[in-house]
């Protein structure tokens, strides 16, 4: 028990990011964000002990993560995606080159978004730098059809910037 | 935007730690997974207690009983019921072992999802018929019971008064399962069904792109 909770708070240390991206780009209404990140964390506290070290552990927290987001219920469909720009934005008070950042930031998860569920968590992946080979592992895919189906969802978010 | 530069404003994520601090979280999800596992003991629990609790019960009725079978019956129905209850347990118990890939992952979920369907939409036959039978035999055992106490006489001249309490019972029993039949059918309709829908339509985009890709 005690080494479990060690290597979750770890993880947590570690990998936090993964977390709240995907919470970030899943969340269905502002307050949503929260119930997601709580939901992944329960997931992932009790997948830790069937982690064997075949895969590595971003890979596992983001297989993890992407199952809750993927497979949950939203909350309120009708409010689904509609997560208003201005609620993501953090308020600006360190400088305009940082408020500019949060801005870009804010527009990328507002595209993804736009973006089908699985189209997103592709997206999302290969954000991050995940290899078409993770990605594969993650969705339970040939490195060939993953790399066809990231390729496909690049497309559509180049379309939804442009747009 | 090339991509490489939504790589660059992706990694600048703002403050990645919004709301809570790590022990915190930690504290939390530990509270949470040991309150839901403590709810979940408590449900089966309370379930599986009170049908064999009303079938030990009855089975205590029928001994001190003129006319039995009622009460055996009645004692039979709930210990099937519980049996139902613990085989659903154990067929339903939350997976264990390797974490599937997304596309395992939503087969599952869909499993789960199309067995409470199956549950919620069969709930008349399975829970609130057996229960509505238990209920009308003891209803017939306490009217056949009461009748073998009393005098032929007195049975012959005032069994429609003495019948009445017990038949008002049916009409009102009936109309406690026809809201949670209803209500059932509400869950199903409002949550079940669209949450159906939408992991077919996650597996559908994974599926449609394989498809497309085995034909290249």
């Amino acid at each position: 028990m005690i080494d479990r909770e060690l290597t979750f708070r770890r993880w947590l240390a570690e990998h936090r990011g993964i977390l709240v991206k995907v919470s970030r780009a899943y969340a269905t209404a502002p307050g949503d964000e929260d119930d997601l990140m709580q939901e992944i964390l329960l997931a992932l506290w009790r997948s830790l002990p069937s982690f064997r070290g075949d895969s590595k552990v971003s890979t596992w927290i983001y297989r993890v993560a992407l199952n809750v987001a993927l497979s949950r219920r939203r909350a309120d469909r009708h409010r689904r995606d509609e997560v208003p720009l201005e609620r993501t934005a953090e308020p600006a008070s360190d400088g305009e080159a940082a408020a500019h950042g949060r801005l870009q930031w804010t527009a990328v998860l507002a595209a993804l978004r736009r973006l089908a569920p699985v189209d997103r968590a592709l997206i999302v992946l290969a954000l991050d730098g995940a290899t078409q080979q993770d990605i594969a592992d993650v969705f339970g895919l040939s490195a060939n059809a993953a790399g066809v189906k990231l390729h496909r969802a690049r497309r559509r978010l180049a379309e939804i910037l442009e747009a | 935007m090339d991509f490489d530069r939504l790589r660059d404003i992706w990694s600048q994520q703002p403050d990645p730690s919004p709301a809570r601090t790590d022990d915190e979280w930690i504290r939390l999800i530990l509270t949470r997974d040991r309150s839901l596992r403590r709810r979940i003991r408590t449900r089966d629990g309370i379930e599986l207690g009170t049908a064999w609790l009303m079938a030990a019960g009855f089975a205590w009725m029928a001994a001190g009983a003129r006319v039995r079978w009622p009460w055996l019956a009645a004692a039979g129905i709930m210990l099937a019921l519980g049996a139902v209850f613990v085989r659903e347990r154990l067929r339903h118990r939350p997976p264990t072992g390797r974490v599937a890939d997304v596309g395992g992952s939503l087969a599952q979920a869909l499993a789960e999802v199309e067995h409470q369907v199956r549950l919620l939409t069969s709930v008349l036959t399975w829970y609130l018929l057996p229960l509505g039978v238990v209920i009308v035999l003891i209803d017939v055992g306490a009217i056949l019971d009461r009748g073998a106490r009393m005098d032929p006489g007195v049975w012959a001249r005032d069994w429609p008064w003495l019948l009445l309490p017990f038949a008002l019972v049916i009409p009102i029993i009936a109309g406690v399962f026809w809201v949670v039949w209803w209500a059932n059918q509400r869950a199903v309709r409002r949550d079940l069904l669209p949450h159906r829908a939408e992991l077919m339509r996650v597996m559908h985009q994974l599926a449609v792109d394989e498809e497309e890709e085995g034909r290249r």
